[in-house]
């Protein structure tokens, strides 16, 4: 009886061993707020359910069968685990923004003054950055028209930064029309806050 | 050309070419740091990643032991990846007039932390990341995965 007994005590051993493997985590994923504290939502769907989180540490984990689970992991856990990716994270844009003087393609002279704290920001990064270049307008004409105009507005910054000796060798120009003022206003308003190109230093 | 109005159609195409809108460009994101072995596997080339290194959609980086990789996208998704990662840039669309875009992400194995940007905040499926078994639909915003290496 004893090596039946022990036979029986080893396979069911077995048995919770393999059952615990096999609910390990293969993939964890976890939602966290942001620094100002901004948090989102993210929909976890594995084929079958959707597993849904949308507060600060909530998890999902996957088991070696495919199925996701809500499952808990502390910050010290979280930490540890994403530590070196954690460590690589590039910093978010920095913004600046240049007005004109009222119906002319030239710069205000405050914008002068922006346009040396944007170089600066350029030689901190090393050059290594992406400079977006956005033009902004009014409500003030067609849609499309808008869409046109602002571009050239983004263009001409970036011709002129670059004459000026821009180091960023990734330099893009945008047009965003009248799709985000400053000020809103109706539609065919003329509003020279409005009138701008705010450029991303990413 | 000899016709005027081949010439004439030249030209009309030419302009509403122009006209259509921003050119789709290959460069949808920047490599802003890294530490010890991270490469950029494209056209079936490894490419040893530097710091300021453009990415284009289909890239997949991969890092090596003890290694990372902080990454911005032109929509202003951030990525960092740590050690033993591959991450496929599979889907990346974006006009940065409207801000509508597509991004599927697939990670195939290692350790990837998320801010998602412009695309995310277009619609609820615009922006999602697949790993080994499962589909992320990402509404936003900071978000960390971790895959197991099959084997």
């Amino acid at each position: 009886m004893r090596p039946l007994k022990i036979c029986i005590s080893l396979c069911v051993g077995l048995l919770l061993f393999t059952s615990i493997s096999c609910s390990t985590k293969q993939e964890l994923i976890v939602l966290v707020s942001e620094d100002d504290g901004t948090i989102g939502v993210l929909a976890v769907d594995d084929g079958e359910k959707q597993v849904v989180l949308d507060q600060h540490l909530s998890a999902a984990g996957i088991d070696s069968r495919g199925r996701a689970q809500k499952t808990e992991v502390s910050k010290q856990e979280l930490e540890e685990t994403f530590a070196l990716a954690l460590s690589a994270q590039p910093d978010p844009p920095t913004a600046f923004r240049l007005k004109f003087k009222s119906d002319s393609t030239q710069l205000s002279p405050e914008s002068e003054g922006v346009l040396v704290l944007l170089f600066a920001e350029v030689d901190k990064r090393g050059g290594i950055c992406e400079v977006e270049i956005t033009g902004h307008t009014d409500r003030f004409g067609p849609l499309e028209y808008n869409d046109t105009l602002s571009l050239k507005r983004a263009e001409a910054i970036k011709k002129m930064l670059i004459q000026r000796g821009l180091k960023s060798t990734f330099v893009r120009a945008v047009g965003r029309g009248e799709r985000e003022p400053l000020v809103e206003t109706e539609d065919g308003v003329r509003e020279p806050d409005n009138r701008r190109v705010e450029i991303l230093i990413r | 050309m000899k016709h005027p109005v081949a010439l004439f159609l030249t030209i009309c195409f030419l302009v509403l070419s122009a006209a259509a809108g921003p050119a789709v460009s290959a460069e949808i994101g920047q490599i802003k740091n890294l530490s010890n072995s991270v490469h950029i596997l494209r056209n079936n080339k490894k490419i040893p990643a530097v710091a300021g290194e453009l990415l284009h959609r289909s890239d997949t980086v991969l890092t090596g032991e003890n290694s990372k990789v902080g990454i911005t996208f032109i929509d202003n998704s951030r990525f960092s990846l740590g050690a033993d990662s591959q991450v496929e840039l599979s889907r990346f669309k974006f006009n940065p007039t409207t801000q509508e875009g597509q991004f599927l992400t697939t990670v195939k194995k290692g350790t990837l932390v998320v801010v998602s940007g412009k695309i995310a905040k277009f619609s609820p499926d615009a922006m999602k990341v697949r790993t080994r078994t499962s589909m992320i639909s990402v509404r936003g915003t900071k978000f960390m995965v971790k895959v197991t290496d099959s084997d």
